[in-house]
């Protein structure tokens, strides 16, 4: 981090980059070497899970489990998202299966319950806590459809 | 397009690509503040693109990058560390 960044400056930055995560290309996430995140930069890899980029919700930044097969998914699927969590969902996850949500999250997590995680999830959050509100497509994300 | 929070490693990620031989810009140096990097980003895009190129965003906003030819990559401490310098923030 730079010296002339604040801590307070550093703070909005992780939460919105966090937050606006789903409108962009690819998300690259974990403990990577330089190394490593070029050459994910340059293989296409994205670390999101379909169920996660669909809802735009932030899901555990390992991508050491093999993300690459949730690219394919999400080359071939639809993206969705639920109107709302784009502008409060950060922080929150698929409950038991943040690591590893495999193919049944796959589009599963629109009836998925969702849970917070402390201190980032606003208690708007439980409006949605049924899984369902109100879906829509967003437009496709540049570089994948 | 490289974007991501302070620290993660753009800038790095950039000079491991210009090692190997990639052409590499990173806009922060381009100008002295938001408007006068994204007209340098923009004089830059007017060149036609030859094989790939990596960008550091800087403080331009994803909207700000051209629909055709460019991709923006988010990258990301993982959660764990974005936990650990998020609190160290508060």
């Amino acid at each position: 981090m730079r010296p002339e960044e604040s801590a307070h400056d550093a703070k909005g930055l992780y939460r919105t980059f966090m937050r606006s995560r789903q409108i962009f290309g690819r998300v690259i996430q974990g403990d990577l070497s330089s190394e490593e995140t070029l050459d994910r930069i340059l293989d296409g890899y994205d670390t999101r899970p379909v169920a996660a980029v669909g809802l735009g919700l932030a899901v555990s930044g390992d991508s050491s489990g093999g993300a690459g097969q949730y690219q394919e998914q999400w080359r071939r699927a639809e993206p969705m998202e639920i109107d709302g969590l784009g502008e409060h969902g950060e922080g929150t996850r698929l409950v038991g299966d943040s690591e590893s949500p495999g193919p049944s999250a796959e589009y599963g997590a629109a009836s998925a319950p969702l849970a917070p995680i402390a201190p980032f999830a606003p208690s708007s959050l439980q409006q949605h806590s049924d899984g369902v509100g109100s879906l829509r497509k967003p437009e496709p994300a540049p570089g994948f459809l | 397009m490289l974007f991501g929070p302070p620290g993660v490693g753009k800038r790095t990620c950039l000079q491991v690509a210009s090692m190997r031989g990639l052409k590499t810009v990173d806009l922060v140096p381009t100008g002295s503040n938001y408007g006068e990097r994204k007209a340098a980003a923009f004089r830059m895009w007017q060149d036609p693109v030859d094989g790939v190129e990596l960008y550091g965003a800087a403080d331009l906003r994803n909207h700000d990058v051209p629909t055709s030819g460019y991709e923006t990559v988010l990258l990301l401490p993982s959660r764990s560390e974005y936990l650990r310098r998020y609190e160290e923030c508060i």
